[in-house]
């Protein structure tokens, strides 16, 4: 899918080793993990679900503690359910549900498409090396993630009203924004999380 | 037209934006690198730099030079200052006047360096020139893209990955700002160097008048080949406050430097852009698109560093800019056009709101070495062939 | 907040970049679609459009061949289309590298393609172009086939089916103005952009700053522009700067990160 290839794109750019894969041993002989989702919430649950990845994630990530970054709807799925098509369960990783944007119709589109700020509530190594102006990436959805324990929120973002742009959890990072769409200031994400060390 | 509040730009420069106070972000920008930086701690910063690469190779780094005010001083700097060996890259545009010349043959000899000369294809430049003023209204692509990409070939090929250009585009513009450290890289060659055309463009503009390798010396190399030589390309000024008038006493009291008059500028400025016999040409291009010429860029630099009135440089850009060069005459031999064309293809250009008054414009007055300029003309056409009443082709 | 849009679009055939009036007439060179890309992304555009004006089996790998190519070099958010038909059309542009894939003449033949599509792809990635042409008695009509055939639909109607249909954004194009440079139709964009929930893209006729200023501020969620970049010397830089002087919400620093 045209975002799971730009990740990959972007990480090679950055002179990163990464490779595209569905196989859980391939995940398990990994250093670090991105997921980068792409269309609806319950078909990417199934997919997670019928090609045995949920367990491989859930071992790497929250007991080996590998690296994590969660990209769009790979933050949404880090939730316990979302209401997209359907009510579906997540991977219920964090204390969060995924629900549609409720926006008054006048100015606000939804889709929320487009660059928008974003503020930072945690000084996390994901986020560093940006200064101020920069904090600006590329969005393209229509549901958004509701974080339970504000102690989750990573940065939010505004639109209409303000909602959760990024989570992070010890090894775990997210973010709705699109890092590999979101030139310098992305790349500089990506970056970061290449180098971190959880 | 709006203008800046402080310093004399108006809204037609390219990139400058106003703040709620009508104050231009290049005025900002000049502000913060007065108040905000740290330039002793930005010296040490070059010095830790450059010690990585000295005494490495042939050569410790490359310095793009023209033999103009900053590029001489950049080799003076890296010489005297910095302790390196330089090879000094210069891409001749086929427009130095004599006096670079003698300046050149000094700051060489007394400096004790080598340098490395390249003359593109006089043939190709022409094509190039109309070409870019055909789409832009600015003739200047093909040295603009030589100047910043012949070098960083010279860069690969001499295995040399140090690049020391001069002052940061923060200066004059808001391509950048100086709160970061500005590479001279793809990136800033596409943003502020080509116009918005690279040669594979050029190439397919161009319809088959010349080949592809013609186009190298204008070719920005390939990001592994700079990965490769783990390449680094810096201003100067992002390391070293940059104050052109005192560069311009350095290097005339060191190097015997010697300024002459230019066109469209007041004579106390005979150290700006000396080097170039279409500068009054490019100059006057600029004024009819965005009604504004290099007095008004000069008055600017003088008013942001305090040395000026905002009245005083307003009055003395109304004497200067704007007139007629004398040198317009050799442009349009060179590309066999006639004033007519020059300037309906000038007028398409306008950047709005600016509109040109044509008939107040008033002719300047010749250059004293305009004698000595070359004038051989060719007989080969330059252009796609013509229409029917001889005018090149425009594209809007 | 979120920022208004300036998106570059380029037209391909026979795999460069090309420009017309009126989608027909007076077509110019406009480069190598790859290289001005990465000239585009160095200017810090919010995002691409490509549109393969040709949309024959040939064109279409050609496409695929310069997303691809593109999207090693570029990290920012773009739009292909032109001729697409099927899923399969989507799926290749989409694993090419594009974010959204524009369509225009499928979803007027078949009802159910963008929808179907929007549900297999994603809600956001169907990004619906609507080329109209205005008629002597001053309704619209939508047009399909690059400019070729004329339709009975009204373009706003349309647009209102098209959400129904959940595609993400609209992309409006007036083929009288495009190339013309004499300013967007405001009155359409200002309707369009107060009818419809999703994003209206503004295209055609961008041939001064104030015309780009004008076009947000009748509600265009984003402009797209081509001669006004590819003929003149108004870089995106400068068309942002301005734009942001006239006080609008773009995506503007004196930050090259920007």
């Amino acid at each position: 899918m045209g975002n799971v290839r730009s990740v990959y794109n972007a990480l090679d750019a950055l002179g990163q080793d990464a490779v595209v894969t569905a196989d859980p041993k391939e995940i398990a002989n990994s250093d670090r993990v991105i997921l980068p989702g792409v269309g609806a919430f319950g078909d990417a649950m199934d997919n997670l679900r019928q090609r045995g990845l949920i367990e491989v994630l859930s071992r790497e990530v929250l007991q080996e503690k590998k690296p994590f970054l969660g990209i769009c709807l790979g933050m949404q799925l880090l939730a316990m359910s979302s209401t997209e098509h359907g009510e579906h369960p997540g991977l219920g990783w964090f204390d969060a549900s995924v629900v549609r944007f409720g926006l008054p119709k006048n100015g606000y589109k939804v889709p929320h498409m487009g660059w928008n700020d974003i503020t930072p509530r945690l000084d996390h190594p994901l986020l560093r090396g940006l200064k101020e102006g920069q904090f600006v990436f590329y969005f393209v959805h229509s549901f958004h993630v509701t974080c339970r324990n504000p102690a989750d929120v990573a940065a939010s973002c505004d639109y209409g009203y303000p909602f959760t742009a990024a989570v992070a959890r010890d090894n775990i990072f997210a973010t709705q924004f699109h890092p590999e769409k979101s030139q310098d200031n992305g790349l500089q994400v990506l970056r970061n999380f290449a180098e971190w060390r959880p | 037209m709006r203008y800046c509040t402080n310093c004399i730009y108006p809204e037609t420069q390219d990139t400058i934006m106003f703040d709620a106070q009508g104050t231009c972000s290049v005025c900002q920008q000049i502000e913060f690198r007065d108040e905000n930086i740290d330039w002793t701690e930005r010296r040490k910063e070059l010095d830790a730099l450059v010690a990585q690469y000295r005494g490495r190779g042939q050569y410790d780094c490359i310095v793009p030079f023209s033999g103009g005010k900053d590029s001489t001083f950049q080799a003076w700097y890296v010489v005297k200052e910095l302790g390196l060996r330089p090879l000094l890259v210069r891409f001749d545009h086929w427009f130095y006047r004599p006096l670079v010349h003698e300046n050149n043959t000094r700051t060489l000899k007394i400096l004790g360096v080598e340098m490395l000369n390249f003359t593109p294809n006089w043939h190709v430049v022409r094509e190039l020139m109309l070409e870019s003023l055909t789409r832009r209204g600015d003739f200047c692509w093909h040295c603009h893209t030589g100047v910043y990409a012949y070098p960083m070939q010279v860069a690969i090929r001499y295995d040399t990955p140090l690049i020391i250009w001069g002052e940061s585009l923060a200066e004059y513009m808001s391509f950048y700002s100086y709160d970061e450290m500005e590479e001279v890289d793809e990136k800033r060659f596409n943003r502020a160097m080509n116009l918005g055309m690279t040669a594979d463009d050029m190439y397919e503009f161009l319809g088959g008048r010349v080949e592809r390798r013609d186009l190298l010396p204008f070719t920005y190399p390939d990001r592994k080949d700079l990965m490769r030589i783990k390449c680094r390309s810096v201003c100067l000024g992002s390391y070293i406050k940059w104050d052109t008038k005192k560069n311009v006493e350095i290097i005339k009291r060191e190097l015997g430097w010697e300024g002459q008059p230019v066109e469209g500028i007041p004579p106390q400025y005979d150290y700006e852009k000396v080097e170039c016999m279409m500068q009054g040409v490019r100059d006057y291009l600029k004024f009819i698109k965005r009604g504004f010429g290099r007095t008004n860029h000069l008055a600017n630099i003088d008013i942001r560093n305090k040395r000026m009135s905002r009245e005083e440089g307003w009055e003395m850009a109304q004497e200067y800019d704007g007139k007629r060069p004398a040198s317009l005459d050799f442009f349009l031999d060179f590309l066999q056009i006639s004033e007519e064309e020059f300037l309906e293809l000038a007028m398409k250009h306008q950047v709005s709101p600016h509109e040109h008054k044509i008939e107040f414009v008033k002719d300047g007055a010749p250059l004293p070495d305009m004698n000595q300029w070359d004038r051989t003309l060719i007989e080969k056409p330059v252009g796609p062939p013509r229409d029917k009443k001889g005018k090149v082709k425009t594209y809007i | 907040m979120l920022k208004k849009r300036i998106i570059p679009k380029f037209l391909l055939s026979d795999g460069r970049l090309v420009k017309g009036v009126r989608f027909h007439e007076n077509f110019r060179e406009a480069g190598n679609p790859v290289t001005t890309a990465k000239v585009y992304d160095s200017y810090g555009v919010d995002e691409l459009i490509f549109l393969d004006i040709q949309a024959t089996l040939k064109s279409q790998a050609t496409m695929v061949d310069v997303i691809e190519r593109a999207a090693r070099d570029i990290f920012m958010p773009f739009t292909a289309g032109g001729g697409v038909r099927s899923h399969a059309d989507v799926n290749r542009l989409l694993r090419a590298g594009a974010d959204k894939v524009s369509v225009n003449t499928a979803a007027v033949e078949r009802p159910h393609f963008v929808k179907e599509a929007a549900r297999s792809f994603g809600d956001q990635c169907i990004t619906v172009a609507i080329d109209y042409r205005r008629r002597p008695d001053g309704t619209h009509r939508v047009w399909t086939h690059g400019g070729h055939r004329e339709t009975d639909l009204d373009p706003l109607e349309w647009a209102l089916r098209m959400q129904d249909a959940s595609c993400g954004e609209i992309l409006l194009c007036s083929i009288d103005r495009d190339g013309t440079m004499e300013g967007y139709d405001l009155d359409m964009i200002a309707k369009a952009s107060e009818a419809l929930e999703v994003p209206v893209i503004a295209s055609s006729g961008a041939g001064s700053l104030d015309d780009c200023a004008d076009a947000l501020n009748a509600g265009a969620s984003a402009i797209a522009i081509a001669s006004l970049f590819l003929f003149t010397d108004h870089s995106p830089i400068k068309v942002r700067s301005a734009l942001f002087s006239r006080g609008l919400n773009v995506r503007a620093s004196t930050s090259s990160r920007n």
